[in-house]
């Protein structure tokens, strides 16, 4: 098989960006629940520690998968997700997002420690905004839905206007980016320590 | 699964399953009537005894039993927070989780070959695949890494966590993903010899067939998900 390198992601590399995305996405779920307590918290704390953590999953994933198609699947598996729970707009967006990411790394980006990084920054970004689509897009309808399940309207106003502030926006946006880089970067440094030496790779 | 036992909807086509969880989980997440809502989770509750999947569904059982017991107070006190939205959304996503959960426990061979009989891309196939089989194996393999954490005597105490949170998450992480890893790369290999790489059509030693019982359960299943939603738009539920 060396002779025809693929560029487009085979069978292995399928499984390889599934297994991985499914263990990104349940570090998602575990990393907002100590933070559940309190919005603020979730929103900074919860998603900078999910990006962190997912740095190194992301890092030896593109490193056993450097193919077109890899980034694409990766939010792909979030947004079958997203679609099975029934937020269709969010799935939709993190399609959409994969195909960018993947325009990012196209070209030999994954040996750039740059663009892959810049892929990974957007995706953890578009998938921590994920949360804030509903608001921000369907407003009155998640406005609606909340307030036909027995919310007060005060409650609900303060939510929305919490979820569309664009200083909240602005700042979950940056938390996300300073994680995921760090996220690289000790994804970087367990590659080489552990997964390197491992035969990980 | 409970091995042994024959459970009535053990057999049922793995099709039947997928083709249901697509309306469970828009029902759920689309009705607002409370009552309706209990009404699914109890259909979905047994639709997970039909396939003998007891512990699971006295596991959601039990978290649903819990968040209802929240939720009210949580109301009542107007909490601004992530605590009341996990209320209301946790108990509609237990429901399209009780939906998935027959798609998981079927065999791997057998969702394959159904999964293909869909008419879906390969690449469709075996991502579904991939990712209902590897979601239940998470856990096992956690706790299976905190054992031999325990035997090591690293992280096992709350102040041990609090005190070195970095050296506890690597000594989860690091073998989590080896393991990850390892599993790929086993799949990968069995994928391989089964040809599925290779152009044309799979077969399969899996029988898929729509049986009589499969039509039965796919109708009766549509036909009460929708007598629900057009209960609650009837009520008055509007989204």
């Amino acid at each position: 098989m060396k002779g025809s390198e693929r560029k487009f992601v085979g069978l292995k590399e399928i499984i390889i960006v599934v297994l991985f995305s499914v263990l990104t996405f349940i570090v998602s779920m575990v990393t907002a629940l100590p933070f559940a307590a309190s919005v603020h918290l979730q929103l900074y704390a919860g998603y900078s520690l999910m990006a962190i953590i997912s740095g190194p999953i992301y890092v030896l994933m593109i490193s056993k998968a450097p193919k077109v198609g890899t980034q694409v699947l990766f939010f792909a598996v979030k947004g079958l997700y997203m679609l099975i729970m029934g937020q269709v707009l969010t799935g939709i967006i993190f399609i959409v997002g994969g195909f960018i990411c993947e325009l990012i790394v196209m070209n030999d980006g994954y040996h750039s420690v740059i663009r892959s990084g810049a892929a990974y920054m957007l995706h953890m970004t578009l998938y921590g905004l994920g949360s804030f689509f509903p608001v921000l897009f369907l407003g009155d309808t998640f406005r609606a839905q909340l307030l036909s399940r027995g919310y007060d309207a005060e409650a609900v106003e303060t939510m929305v206007s919490l979820y569309s502030s664009p200083v909240i926006i602005l700042t979950v946006v940056l938390c996300l980016c300073v994680a995921s880089a760090l996220g690289m970067f000790i994804g970087s440094r367990m590659m080489k320590k552990h997964f390197v030496p491992g035969g990980a790779v | 699964m409970q091995q042994g036992r024959i459970y009535p909807l053990t057999s049922l086509d793995v099709r039947v399953r997928v083709l249901l969880l697509i309306p469970v989980s828009i029902a759920a997440m689309l009705i607002t009537d409370e009552t309706l809502l209990c009404c699914l989770f109890a259909l979905a509750a047994v639709w997970l005894l039909m396939f003998g999947l007891h512990k699971k569904a006295l596991a959601y059982i039990l978290v649903y039993a819990a968040l209802w017991a929240v939720l009210f107070p949580l109301r009542e006190m107007q909490i601004p927070g992530s605590i009341p939205l996990l209320t209301v959304y946790v108990r509609r996503i237990i429901i399209a989780v009780m939906g998935a959960a027959p798609v998981m426990s079927a065999p791997t061979g057998r969702l394959i070959a159904s999964l293909h009989r869909m008419k879906l891309p390969k690449t469709a196939v075996l991502s579904l695949a991939v990712f209902f089989r590897f979601m239940p194996t998470v856990s096992m393999e956690y706790r299976c890494i905190r054992e031999a954490q325990k035997f090591r005597g690293i992280g096992t105490s709350i102040a041990g966590v609090l005190l070195h949170p970095f050296l506890t998450a690597e000594c989860i992480l690091v073998p989590m993903l080896m393991r990850t890893s390892k599993v790929a790369d086993e799949l990968a290999a069995s994928v391989s010899v089964r040809g599925m790489q290779l152009e044309g059509e799979c077969s399969s030693l899996h029988e898929v067939r729509m049986g009589a019982v499969d039509w039965l359960v796919l109708v009766l299943g549509f036909t009460a998900v929708a007598v629900l939603f057009a209960a609650d738009r009837s009520i008055g539920g509007s989204v």
